[in-house]
């Protein structure tokens, strides 16, 4: 091999490595990383539901039921709190738990009040009925001598028709 | 693949290079939005109210008095949850074919504790006899101890409203008894423990304050 032939393989070889201005990134990868999350997202995506104040000191049970979520007036009774529409009325709901009487008059106090409003609203728009509806999310380690307070003055404010939320079973 | 392309594109100068940067913008934008708003827990509502005056015997509950209804051939219906197991209690008024008994017949069913666990499995199957023997009923009162946790009163719930299983590898469900109404357990001869204290002071104070 001559002098000036393999001079011009190097000089090929040198300019091959020399590194270029662009580097491409491989997208097609990550592109089909991410179909399959859109894909999973989509599926398990509801349109349906209802948005709800959650409490953070609230677990609720799990249950079987399919019913949907209506809007209503919420009270979430974690274990010594009562919310309604996630404000706090009662922060000491433990100094109840002595006490026989069922009616608790904090609570009873806020529940007319927010039924008295939604009453005159009737009143004033022809489209909407004040149904008495109220949504409960208790803790389910709630023992049912608290919670029979509860409904039972949740009734008492005028909002007889309760229902409880909870979690939908998976299985 | 790779090699045929970069070929045709040295051939034909074009780029052949899918770009999949305006993809990825896309992509970039669905996905966020669609976890943020994503609910991996499904809520639920499970319908329930205090029993009516007429409901309980002796008059426990309050409300107004139960209207005429056509006769179910059950009374009442009631599922006590104690702190040693479970209670059915059935006031019958019927025969199951329809005839009217000359006076009413008490059917309990007797469900102790199994372990630690309620045995809802046989709480299903009384109740599921039940509502064969008579399918117009639909109505249960729940009295509950007051020890009781909100879970199990949840559970139970569930074991009245309805039957799940599987046919044919589908899961279907039967109705039994929907209506469900939450009471206190209650001794009678002791009466109630729970004070109904009467709200026309906070009444009368609410009014003033909305005047």
């Amino acid at each position: 091999m001559s002098g000036a032939g393999a001079r011009g393989i190097f000089r090929a070889l040198r300019e091959r490595r020399k590194p270029s201005d662009q580097f491409p990134v491989l997208l097609t990868s990550m592109v089909d990383m991410f179909t399959l999350i859109l894909v999973f997202l989509l599926i398990s995506y509801s349109t349906g539901g209802q948005l709800m104040y959650m409490a953070n000191d609230v677990v609720m049970p799990e249950s079987t039921s399919q019913d949907q979520l209506e809007l209503t007036v919420e009270v979430a009774v974690a274990k010594d709190k009562v919310y309604v529409d996630g404000v706090v009325v009662m922060d000491s709901l433990k100094d109840w738990y002595a006490e026989k009487a069922l009616l608790i008059p904090a609570l009873y106090e806020h529940l007319k009040l927010r039924a008295a409003k939604l009453k005159k609203t009737q009143d004033q728009v022809p489209l909407m009925h004040f149904e008495g509806k109220a949504t409960i999310q208790a803790d389910k380690e709630i023992p049912f001598f608290v919670l029979k307070k509860i409904l039972y003055t949740v009734d008492r404010a005028d909002f007889p028709n309760m229902s409880l939320a909870v979690f939908q079973k998976t299985k | 693949m790779r090699r045929i392309r970069r070929r045709y594109s040295q051939r034909s100068g074009i780029d052949a290079n899918v770009d999949l940067v305006p993809m990825m913008c896309l992509l970039c934008i669905l996905i966020p939005m669609l976890l943020v708003t994503a609910a991996f827990e499904q809520l639920a509502a499970l319908r329930t109210h205090l029993p009516k005056a007429s409901t309980l015997a002796g008059g426990a509950g309050e409300g107004a008095p139960a209207e005429q209804k056509t006769p179910t051939g059950i009374v009442e219906l009631r599922v006590a949850i104690h702190d040693n197991g479970l209670r059915v209690e059935a006031t019958v008024s019927h025969t199951p074919e329809g005839v009217e008994k000359e006076a009413y017949e008490d059917i309990y069913y007797d469900i102790p504790i199994k372990g630690q666990e309620y045995d809802l499995d046989r709480l299903r199957a009384v109740l599921v006899d039940l509502k064969r023997r008579y399918p117009r009923h639909d109505e249960v009162v729940l009295l509950v101890d007051d020890a009781i946790p909100y879970d199990t009163i949840v559970q139970t719930m569930d074991t009245c409203r309805e039957e799940l299983y599987a046919e044919g590898g589908k899961k279907k469900r039967t109705i039994l008894f929907p209506n469900i109404a939450l009471s206190e357990a209650f001794d009678e001869s002791k009466g109630f423990e729970g004070i109904r204290k009467g709200t026309r002071e906070i009444d009368k104070r609410l009014e003033s304050q909305q005047r």
